[in-house]
């Protein structure tokens, strides 16, 4: 089975999810390309988890489609798991299997499985085959689950929150096997993450989730492109800020600080300098600006 | 070992333009000689952790620009004549680096005398470190 | 199917210990007889007995504990989503978990059984086999009722882990639902097991294996099926659209379940409605009739098609075809040919014996008013042991004696009060009798001798005659020997001073108070019997046709003799007035219609009346009720034992232009 080529390889068209009363996303809209990295961010509670469930086709959305390779996902989901590595955010292996024997159960679920490479990757890691899986730390349980997820080597991978409660070792090492897969395959995935800055090198695109809307959805480099700190070393120094539709305005001890969505080199430089300093803002910095308190709210 | 090569998320510039000219930087400076080999895709993006394709990117600009080629089976390599940098692109980078380095000096408050001394005393430190490489190869 | 066999091999691997804790068990019943406590009993019995109550007890506890978490414990833990993760079907996760849980549990109870079984042979369950269950099963049946119920157990121990498991209020409508169709279905199950919807016969022939599985084990196991069908297709639905979401899958298994058991629950109480309410038209085999001495009621009762053994009585009336249905069957079965039905004098009301509160509890005398179109029955007072060997009522319907064992026990229906309770020598009595030979007196026949069974060789019949006063009680008795050859009948006139009695080759006219001989009035081809009015009609057949005489009922002599050549089946009808009495005749061709007689007593004229269609009652053991039914009336005839009741309808009218 293979996707249709123009076909992406996530497709969510108009995704609405209800519990009871409670909207935990609204007609959300996105689309993963071939070989992309996209990040999926958002608060706790914003509709995240929600929407791998429905990725994953765990749960049945009120309204939109969920395409997956090609396919609906709750439909067809066992037909496109074959291509699809998950790595849930709370590993959930079986706790009296060890690592080996879930090895071995799954290889025999899909079409071509590289044990050799999970033996490989646990030895990197540092996991022990022999331990059952619910003996084993947290950091462990997701490096198996991660190990598993690649030995298909699926066409999409699917990782939630992977670095939950890793230590900085074990993240490090997570983002390496997910680069070094990248370099092998070049598989899409989609990730969602509290991990902003480890996301920030390897995602093409980012998404941002805010109470069940998708405010954000872009290219990394864009996203970085526009987004920037103006620091005005003193407060009447500082040009009509307004003008300049700040996302996020702070004032420090020494002067005036301002987030700009939309950076505009020339028209700040006809405000003249006034001691201006322009600085870019890291992902982490992009995301809180844009889902910090309401009020503040990012456009 | 590989000369250091570093990604600074507060940069403005998009990840493979930081890898394009750091690596532009490195073979202008010399750190890097006509013929050298430069990591692999794979080898590069796990140790900046960066996104492979990110890295690939810039490799396939650097090897369109000249500044690399490939030999297939054996890796990349720096080429055996890299371009010079175009004048222009030249001259801008160095009024845009200028202009960068004279309105930092200026919010500090350092007089011109001084911003001089201090951009002079950092280029002999650059140039001392190039001359020692230039006087291992002979 | 890959996926199928992935998930199944990995429940077995991860409980692999369960097996080989089952063969270490399997080793207890060896010891067994060296236990304390232990029955006595030979050595293998007990071994067998011990290894087969452990492996019944190991399977089905295993059978509940896991299919109680197979899966919906992974579901409550939130680790189902592993599963759905990787290409599996729903149906294969949850086909291979069940299927896992059922082996193990089959597993273990074969496995606690081997041991046994390396040492002595399998044990054979059919000797520990409680028969009051029914016939015993053999070996295969039983193995696989047992694989039926474990898979029932296993499935009903993941629905009901899993609406526990979530904790949502549907649980409240789950126990209502299972309220209502247990409910339904254990009474709908009372009921036929009342109405004994198999193990009648089996039961009354003393408990013989019957091999057919009966009507009521076939109910029970299309229940069985039902149940495990519908539990297996909710477990299904919850697992492939519920997935890892426990509360929609919880709503989703109560949704299949119960769409698929209330409607089922709802067909079961339809066909017991439907097996509780036959109609005449629906009997197979009649096993007894009597009719009402005036008017045209009958009582019948026999064996209904589709029913198994169950005997639905009726009281029919044969004029208009209105039935009641009246449930003296069961009662009345295997006391004769008479079920246990009196009709007083005036043909107003019926009286009988019924019970519905278990097989050895006692009769209640039921009553019903048959002049009144919406009347329906009524208990009376009065109740009866259910083991009497005769019963009777006065002509005016007012009082009720029975005979069980040596005690004739009169009661007043009306208020239920003890009217006489009178000890009875201590006579053996095979064919028995009881009628009120007048208001306040009874008179009891009884014979030591076989009724319908043809003796060929002479032997000594005893006739006793006891004579109750109802208002005294006292009791006198007459006593008679006979030797006959042959069978022996005994029919009492309406008033009982008369009794025709066949002894062997002779009809004889006896007196009815002392017994004595008044006359003999034929030989074997001769049959008689009593007018309403006490005469005698005597028919004898020769191969010329057939000669029916009336005679005096003081002395036998005869009044009136009718000749039909021709003719071999001659019955009489009834008698409308004093001096006319009408027969229906048939020729030798059992098809062909009956025709009606009108015949005058006192000029002796025979005039023929219309060609009736009268309905034919097969008697016991014939074919079903047939197709053509005769609304002239009834007739039920057996050759056998030459009894006959005729009842024509209303209809047919009474000729009115002879005038005495």
């Amino acid at each position: 089975m293979s996707a249709i080529d123009s076909t992406p390889p996530i497709l969510v068209e108009g995704l609405t999810v209800r519990y009871g009363e409670r909207l935990a996303l609204d007609s959300v809209s996105l689309t993963v390309a071939e070989g992309a990295v996209y990040a999926l961010l958002g608060r706790n509670g914003a509709g995240k988890s929600s929407l791998v469930r429905c990725l994953l086709g765990e749960q049945r959305p009120a309204a939109g489609r969920v395409s997956l390779l090609g396919l609906d996902a709750w439909t067809k989901r066992a037909s496109i798991m074959t291509n699809v590595g998950v790595v849930p955010e709370e590993p959930d292996m079986p706790p009296a299997m060890t690592a080996r024997q879930i090895a071995r159960f799954c290889s025999r679920l899909y079409r071509s499985w590289d044990a050799a490479g999970v033996e490989a990757r646990l030895k990197r890691f540092g996991v022990p085959g022999k331990v059952p899986f619910g003996r084993l730390s947290k950091g462990q349980r997701g490096q198996v689950a991660l190990a598993l997820a690649l030995a298909s080597a699926p066409q999409l991978l699917v990782l939630d929150d992977p670095t939950l409660g890793l230590d900085a070792v074990a993240r490090k090492a997570v983002f390496e096997e997910l680069i070094g897969e990248l370099a092998d395959r070049g598989s899409t995935v989609l990730i969602t993450t509290h991990d902003l800055a480890g996301v920030e090198r390897i995602a093409d695109r980012v998404g941002v989730l805010r109470n069940g809307k998708l405010v954000l959805d872009e290219e990394m480099e864009t996203l970085k492109q526009r987004f920037r700190r103006l620091s005005f070393p003193s407060a009447e120094r500082a040009p009509r800020l307004e003008a300049l539709a700040p996302v996020a305005v702070a004032a420090r001890g020494w002067g005036i600080e301002a987030v700009v969505a939309h950076y505009d080199e020339e028209r700040l430089g006809a405000m003249g300098p006034d001691g201006l300093e322009v600085s870019a803002l890291t992902l982490e910095e992009i995301f809180i600006a844009l889902t910090g308190e309401p009020g503040e709210a990012g456009r | 070992m590989p000369p250091p090569l570093r990604i600074d998320p507060h940069d403005a510039r998009p990840i493979w333009r930081q890898i394009e000219e750091g690596v532009q930087h490195l073979v202008a400076r010399g750190a890097l000689v006509s013929g050298a080999a430069v990591p692999s895709v794979r080898d590069l993006a796990r140790d900046l952790q960066v996104n492979p394709a990110t890295v690939f990117k810039a490799y396939q600009r650097l090897t369109d620009a000249g500044v690399l080629t490939v030999r297939r089976g054996e890796g990349t390599f720096v080429a055996e004549a890299p371009p010079a940098v175009s004048d222009t692109l030249r001259t801008d980078r160095l009024r845009e680096e200028a202009m960068r380095y004279a309105s930092v000096a200026v919010t500090l408050g350092a007089s011109r005398e001084e911003a001089v001394a201090v951009l002079d005393a950092a280029w002999r430190s650059l140039k001392d470190g190039n001359g020692k490489a230039e006087r291992e190869e002979e | 199917m890959k996926g199928f066999a992935a998930v199944f091999e990995r429940e077995i691997v991860e409980r692999r210990l369960l097996p080989l804790a089952a063969f270490v068990l399997g080793l207890v019943p060896l010891a067994a007889p060296l236990l304390p406590g232990m029955p006595a009993a030979p050595p293998p019995v007990l071994r067998s007995g011990v290894a087969l109550g452990l492996a019944l007890i190991v399977s089905f506890v295993l059978a509940v504990l896991l299919g109680g978490s197979v899966i919906a414990r992974d579901l409550g833990e939130r680790r189902l989503g592993f599963y759905f993760a990787r290409p599996l079907s729903g149906g294969a996760i949850w086909a291979g978990k069940l299927a896992a849980a059922a082996a193990l549990a089959v597993g273990a109870g074969v496995l606690v059984l081997l041991p046994t079984s390396l040492l002595g042979g399998l044990p054979d369950p059919s000797g520990y086999w409680d028969t009051t269950l029914g016939p015993s099963l053999s070996r295969p049946e039983l193995a696989l009722g047992w694989l039926g119920a474990l898979l029932l157990a296993v499935a009903a121990a993941n629905a009901a882990s899993v609406m526990l498991r979530s904790r949502s209020p549907w649980l409240l409508l789950d126990l209502a639902v299972l309220s209502v169709t247990s409910a339904v279905a254990f009474i709908c199950l009372q009921i036929l097991i009342r109405d004994w919807a198999g193990g009648l016969l089996w039961a009354r022939l003393g408990r013989t294996a019957a091999p057919q599985i009966t009507l009521l084990q076939n109910i029970e196991m299309v229940m069985g099926a039902v149940t495990l069908v519908a539990l297996l297709a909710a477990g299904a639905a919850q697992v492939s659209r519920g997935r890892t979401d426990l509360h929609r899958g919880h709503r989703i298994l109560s949704l299949v379940l119960w769409s698929a058991l209330l409607p089922a629950a709802i067909v079961l109480a339809g066909y017991t409605r439907w097996f509780e309410s036959p109609s005449p038209q629906d009997l197979v085999s009649v096993e007894g009739v009597v009719a009402a001495p005036a008017g045209s009621w009958i009582a019948l009762y026999g064996r209904a098609a589709h029913r198994g053994a169950y005997l639905p009585g009726f009281l029919l009336d044969a004029g208009s075809g209105r039935f009641v249905r009246a449930g003296f069957g069961l009662a009345s079965w295997g006391f004769g040919p008479e079920p246990f039905v009196r009709f007083s004098a005036d043909g107003r009301r019926a009286f009988w014996l019924e019970s519905d509160r278990g097989s050895t509890a006692d009769l209640d005398l039921w009553t019903l008013d048959l002049r009144r179109p919406g009347a329906s029955p009524r208990p009376t007072q009065v109740s009866l042991p259910r083991y009497l060997s005769s019963f009777a009522l006065s002509a005016d319907g007012r009082m009720v004696a029975w005979v069980k064992g040596d005690r004739l026990t009169v009661t007043e229906i009306g208020s239920g009060r003890l009217l006489a309770s009178v000890p009875l020598p201590d006579k053996f009595r095979l064919l028995e009798t009881l009628v009120f030979s007048g208001p306040h007196s009874l008179r009891l026949y009884g014979f030591d001798s076989f009724w319908g069974t043809k003796i060929s060789y002479p032997h000594k019949v005893r006739l006793s005659i006891s004579n109750v006063d109802v208002a005294t009680g006292k009791l006198s008795s007459e006593e008679m020997l006979e030797t006959v050859e042959g069978h022996t009948t005994w029919t009492v006139s309406p008033t009982a001073d008369r009794g025709l009695l066949r002894a062997g080759k002779t009809l004889q006219l006896r007196d009815g108070a002392t017994g004595k001989l008044v006359a003999i009035l034929g030989g074997e081809g001769s049959r008689a019997s009593f007018l309403p009015d006490g005469r005698i009609a005597l028919l004898e057949r020769s191969p010329q046709g057939s000669d029916l005489r009336f005679l005096d009922a003081a002395t036998g002599a005869e009044l009136r003799r009718f000749q039909f050549p021709a003719i071999r089946t001659v019955l009489v009808a009834d008698q409308p007035r004093p001096d006319l009495v009408r027969v229906v005749t048939r020729g030798s061709d059992g098809s062909a219609p009956w025709q009606l007689w009108s015949l005058h007593l006192s000029t002796g004229e025979a005039l023929p009346g219309p060609q009736l269609a009268l309905t034919t009652l097969p008697f016991e053991g014939a074919g079903p009720w047939p197709q053509r039914r005769g609304r002239d009336g009834i007739v039920w005839f057996n050759p056998d034992s030459a009894r006959e009741v005729v009842v024509l309808s209303a209809a047919v009218p009474i000729r009115q232009d002879v005038v005495k």
